[in-house]
């Protein structure tokens, strides 16, 4: 017959590698994250290759033509190719001397031709230090290059 | 026998009880130690309400799949409830609807749109509004800063939109709406206690059983093919201009920063009969995103200095004599100066934690050999003239956080100087909180100061001048509008 301490050390024992086994799996488990593409234009499907791909990136709420898109909904938008008005918003954090909530939300909206075939990235960034200033920029995905606005020094 | 054992069955419910008391209490002191805090999540019954009226202005209302994971979560919780009912893809039935476009609810109503979507075999389109909350009432706060202080409550309304379309008579059967409102309660002594409301939770719930309930009440039996989308309204001009001005306003106001202002630099000497005074307050993280309203009274008068934020410094000159300086909120601190012709003196202004209602504030006279160094380590923050002329400024310019405060110095006014100022004006003060209150993207605190600050102004107003100060408010609002429909943006080159 099995002493009642051990079985309470077995228990403990089980209990923290089953703990420990948890932590350890719930940390490393997640995996890269689906690609959700939304479909901002008319007609029949297209294939990738005959459209202007925009990914969201650093963009929590974006609006192309007017069509409000969210980045916690879509990771990126499929447009025809050719000119576009796209806004975007992205939140940074800053002092709570410039906004007591300790975020401010920052946007700015461009007018940009957009190529087929073409992958795009809405890009922003904030500067630290005295009087900060902030940046948007669109740049193609492939090469790193800025097409509309200017990115961040 | 029975006895003895329903006597163990009661004595080991009762320890159950203990046992299980026991345990909560041991998980509410954990989380006490943990977080600080303990918050008790409950979820308030919604309702549902089946609205009759006609969808005002059915052309202005896209459909669309865009809030994706809002529709696929309604989706799956519609589905769960009743297995009869499953959904097909939302973005199959607008291709086929509007081929050509975007499709609205008036398109979608069109007789024309029947024959391109009974392709689809679908039997019936739910629509969806995204939820709307809004405050109902609110009172008290609880403060959040190294600890939890205070107490307070808040009540909101969440809201859902639906209806249901019969896709194959293209009928509008039904449409509703679900609200659950509920209460948020807080209690802070450095421990918080937290009662929170799942408003969008309880309405959602109501608005998946009515949902199911009007489907079932249609089609009693058999599997049901739904299509599930969103609505969208789509934007006027006005709304893009109203747009416009939310971005301007959200974008950091650097005025507010210490960082923004200029480092130190020498003032010319004091002139003959005066005396220059620099008043600063070396940077301390410790209330740092509270400014001390620094006053002094001369023999001119009384007047405002400057708003003191935490490592900023304003020199001034007075004339000599006897001089006193306090923080606003604090006349008992005041510190007294006798000012010689041509001195120079230095007040620190510290910032000190207490618990107590007046304002935290510590005055002290200090040695140059002491003070200079401090204030050559601060930044230059705007007199009280300069700082009203920046809230003017910013306020025309739309900034919301401004207009507040604009309307907040014209209900009490402001001295800046002999004979200079901001007078004390009622209508100005109505007129921009009116701007406050009027602006759809007003952040919830804002607009409740603005409301309870303009209804105390307009206790001191007759019904002449209330009419007026919103008249100014309806045609500075108007103004604006019509400036930001100007702005045009020049579009920018892809740089090929």
């Amino acid at each position: 017959m099995m002493n009642p301490l051990d079985r309470t050390s077995r228990f403990r024992a089980v209990l923290f590698w089953g703990v420990f086994s948890c932590a350890g799996f719930s940390a490393c488990a997640s995996g890269p994250e689906p690609v959700h593409s939304y479909k901002l234009y008319t007609g029949q499907t297209r294939p990738v290759s005959e459209l202007a791909v925009v990914q969201m990136g650093d963009a929590g709420a974006a609006e192309f033509n007017g069509r409000p898109v969210y980045r916690q909904d879509w990771s990126d938008v499929h447009l025809l190719p050719g000119k576009h008005e796209i806004r975007w918003q992205t939140e940074f954090g800053v002092s709570v001397m410039i906004e007591p909530s300790g975020f401010a939300t920052h946007g700015r909206r461009f007018t940009v031709e957009l190529d087929a075939g073409e992958v795009y990235s809405l890009r922003s960034g904030r500067t630290t230090g005295p009087g900060y200033r902030v940046f948007f920029w669109i740049e193609e995905a492939s090469t790193g290059a800025v097409i509309a606005g200017t990115r961040k020094p | 026998m029975f006895e003895h054992s329903k006597k163990i069955h009661q004595r080991s419910q009762v320890t159950v009880r203990k046992g299980g008391i026991r345990r909560i209490g041991w998980l509410i002191a954990l989380a006490l130690l943990a977080t600080g805090c303990v918050v008790v999540p409950y979820q308030p019954e919604g309702e549902t309400r089946e609205t009759i009226e006609d969808v005002p202005r059915p052309e202005l209302i896209r459909l669309s799949t865009g809030p994706r994971q809002f529709l696929e979560g309604m989706a799956g919780k519609i589905a769960k409830t009743d297995p009869r009912i499953q959904f097909a893809d939302g973005q199959v039935l607008l291709d086929a609807a509007a081929p050509d476009g975007e499709l609205t609810l008036a398109e979608l109503l069109d007789p024309a749109t029947g024959p391109r979507i009974a392709s689809l075999e679908a039997d019936y389109l739910v629509l969806l509004g995204e939820p709307v909350d809004e405050e109902v009432d609110a009172w008290g706060g609880v403060l959040v800063s190294l600890g939890f202080f205070g107490l307070g409550q808040s009540t909101t309304t969440s809201m859902y939109w639906a209806a249901l379309v019969e896709l194959e008579t293209m009928r509008l059967v039904k449409q509703l709406t679900a609200t659950a409102t509920g209460t948020d309660r807080g209690i802070g002594l450095f421990y918080g206690l937290f009662i929170e409301s799942d408003t969008r939770g309880g309405a959602e719930q109501a608005l998946v059983r009515r949902v199911i309930e009007d489907i079932a009440a249609e089609r009693p039996s058999g599997p049901v093919r739904a299509i599930l989308l969103a609505v969208e309204p789509i934007r006027t001009a006005e709304d893009l201009a109203a747009d416009e001005s939310r971005i301007r306003q959200t974008q950091a106001f650097d005025a507010s920063s210490i960082v923004a202002y200029p480092p130190f630099s020498e003032p010319a000497a004091p002139g003959p009969e005066e005396g220059l005074i620099y008043v600063y307050r070396p940077f301390d993280i410790m209330g740092s995103a509270l400014p001390l309203t620094m006053r002094n009274r001369t023999q001119a008068g009384e007047f405002e200095i400057t708003r003191l934020w935490s490592g900023g410094y304003v020199p001034f000159r007075v004339p000599a004599g006897t001089v006193l300086l306090w923080a606003e909120g604090d006349p008992s601190r005041t510190v007294t100066l006798d000012v010689e012709s041509g001195g120079v003196y230095y007040v620190r202004a510290t910032y000190r934690i207490a618990l107590s209602s007046q304002i935290p504030s510590r005055l002290e006279v200090v040695e140059a050999t002491r003070g200079r160094p401090q204030v050559i380590q601060c930044r230059l923050v705007p007199a009280t003239a300069e700082y009203v002329a920046q809230t003017h400024a910013a306020a025309e310019q739309g900034f919301t956080a401004k207009q507040l405060e604009l309307a907040d110095l014209y209900a009490r006014g402001v001295a800046f100087g002999p004979g200079v100022g901001l007078p004390q004006d009622d209508v100005a003060a109505y007129q921009w909180y009116s701007i406050v209150l009027a602006a759809s993207y007003t952040r919830k605190e804002w607009r409740s100061a603005a409301g309870t600050a303009r209804h105390a102004v307009a206790t001191r107003m007759d019904s002449e001048q209330i009419a007026r100060a919103a008249a100014l408010a309806v045609e500075w609002q108007a103004a604006f509008d019509l400036q930001q429909l100007e702005i045009v943006e020049a579009p920018v080159s892809s740089g090929r």
